[in-house]
């Protein structure tokens, strides 16, 4: 069953002074098994939509069905503990979170939380560090003296290492140079794929979304204003550019082509495209 | 053209470690230039960077801004002369409010008041903040602080702006608004003003005019853009992003289309296919 949001609104600090809307009217799908992007500007509701999948947050208003689970106004934070043993969050920045001796120890601080045995802890950080390519030389090092790109690849297999049915990541890429950001989206798309996970990316690197991505959700003012596949979302880049979100460069070079008349079908791949060009210049030989 | 930074054979190695983090780097910068340093993260920008204002010593070597030279005697004029950005928004308030913050380095300097006031409502209005004046730094957006955080840097009237990755944890529209900012500041400002960007986006870095580029603490090379772009597979191998349009020649050579030497722009690109197409 797919993760589904119906008519969901959530208010801050709801009933006092204080209180702001954060969502409203909510409605979108999460196919599992799937690459998901969430996209948006800042403020839009992509972070309070993260947490009211992880069950760190219930909503005001509406239902929230993930993994067996329906989350409504007047359920108990507390059932929303045994949610957690399948969702992992990992939060902006998450290298913030880092706080023990050795990049071991950190990586098993989760399942032994989960009551893993001090074995299984350690075989399981160990193979999470496999997962994001950091080798059995880092073990033992205090995650302090890693690079960024490096400590944030620890804090994400210290949420592999719970082995989640759902990886949720908002913003993982942020901060990092272009190598740390696309080594880190590749390696989130393989896990996807080999461990048929149903992963949910927040970012604003619209070229990766394009690239990875098999569902595209977009927020706008605290609501989800389109959905769709990578393809479908990037079709009309004139309501992106309205909305200013970047428009990937693939599409953005297919636009300047058809401005001048050039014919050409949509892609986002650049391959494609350069096919097409191709095709279209010895084409004209022929003709 | 006049040089504002030369910079001879500059070492610096952090305490402790074996390995220099700027091997024997000369170069020169020109008064008045837009300057985009790049390279993969540890390659040494941002201690080039604390270098040129001085927050770093070099071990060897030496700057000279302005002819000044940059060393413990004229760290203040050069401070005076160096204003800089860095990348996270929150690690740079001291003031509790916008104007407080932006005041903070004329109170250092001793500025009368009144004059402060002046000083501290013409540079956000520059950065249209005035209207935020009086609001806590800490209930703004990002773009909104890195706004306030240029013109902190702005007030002391500097004549080189440092922007350390100033732009990579804002959203697209934040990083606009920013980049728009400085875009408009360089207008007006002219020869008056240098801006070293140190930057990972490649779209900015090819509007500028020079690109330095670094490895490993070395120089690799510096130039303008159609200079340094042209070389796809150089850049790729260096951790960099690659143009787009670069890329796209990069693929439509590997199908045995002659492709065009020199560096092109997006529009270039197309307006290059098109001819091609319709000319025939």
């Amino acid at each position: 069953m797919a993760i589904n949001f119906q008519e969901v609104g959530f208010t801050y600090q709801a009933g006092t002074p204080f209180a702001s809307e954060g969502l409203h009217d909510v409605n979108f799908k999460i196919p599992l098994q799937q690459f998901t992007a969430l996209i948006g500007h800042t403020g839009s509701g992509k972070s309070t939509t993260l947490q009211l999948l992880d069950g760190l947050t219930i909503p005001t208003v509406g239902k929230v069905e993930v993994l067996n689970q329906t989350l409504q106004a007047d359920t108990l934070i507390k059932t929303t503990n045994q949610l957690r043993e399948h969702v992992g969050l990992v939060f902006q920045f998450p290298e913030a979170q880092l706080f023990e001796d050795t990049v071991l120890a950190d990586v098993m601080f989760g399942p032994l939380n989960f009551g893993a045995s001090k074995t299984e802890a350690k075989q399981r950080a160990q193979e999470a560090l496999r997962l994001v390519d950091l080798s059995a030389e880092f073990e033992s090092q205090s995650p302090f003296d890693l690079s960024g790109g490096q400590m944030r690849r620890v804090a994400i297999a210290g949420v592999l290492a719970l082995e989640p049915e759902l990886l949720i990541l908002d913003e993982p890429t942020a901060g990092l140079d272009p190598k740390g950001q696309a080594d880190l989206m590749a390696l989130f798309a393989r896990l996807q794929q080999e461990r048929h996970l149903t992963v949910v990316v927040v970012t604003h690197q619209m070229e990766f979304v394009a690239q990875y991505a098999q569902h595209v959700v977009v927020f706008e003012q605290g609501t989800v204003v389109k959905e769709g596949t990578p393809a479908e979302i990037f079709a009309d880049s004139a309501w992106l550019r309205e909305r200013q979100l970047d428009v990937p460069m693939v599409r953005q070079f297919t636009d300047l082509l058809t401005q001048k008349g050039v014919a050409l079908t949509p892609t986002l791949d650049l391959d494609q495209l350069t096919d097409q060009i191709v095709a279209k210049i010895q084409g004209g030989r022929d003709v | 053209m006049e040089k504002i930074i030369e910079i001879k054979n500059l070492t610096y190695a952090y305490p402790n470690q074996t390995k220099a983090a700027l091997q024997n780097l000369s170069l020169t910068v020109n008064r008045g230039a837009w300057v985009a340093l790049i390279g993969h993260n540890g390659s040494g920008k941002s201690t080039l960077a604390k270098l040129l204002n001085h927050l770093l010593t070099p071990s060897d070597g030496q700057i000279l801004i302005d002819q000044i030279p940059v060393d413990d005697e004229h760290v203040d004029v050069i401070r005076n002369r160096v204003g800089m950005v860095f990348q996270n928004p929150d690690n740079q308030f001291v003031g509790a409010t916008v104007a407080d913050d932006v005041a903070f380095g004329l109170e250092n300097r001793q500025m009368p008041h009144a004059q402060m006031q002046e000083r501290v409502q013409m540079v956000l209005e520059e950065v249209h903040m005035w209207e935020f004046a009086e609001r806590e730094p800490a209930h703004l957006s990002g773009g909104q602080k890195q706004r306030v955080a240029i013109a902190s840097a702005l007030a002391i009237e500097p004549q080189i702006l440092i922007l350390d990755e100033a732009t990579a944890m804002l959203d697209p529209k934040g990083r606009f608004e920013m980049m728009e900012e400085v875009r408009q500041l360089k207008a007006d400002l002219g020869p008056d003003l240098t801006v070293i960007s140190i930057t990972h986006d490649i779209d900015e870095a090819a509007s500028a005019d020079q690109v330095i580029v670094l490895n490993d603490g070395q120089l690799v090379e510096t130039g303008t853009p159609d200079e340094i772009f042209t070389d796809a597979q150089k850049l790729q191998a260096l951790g960099l992003d690659v143009p787009f349009a670069e890329q796209l020649k990069a693929k439509l050579a590997a199908r045995g289309v002659a492709v065009p030497t020199q560096y092109e722009t997006m529009e270039g690109m197309a307006e290059w296919i098109w001819q091609l197409i319709s000319k025939k």
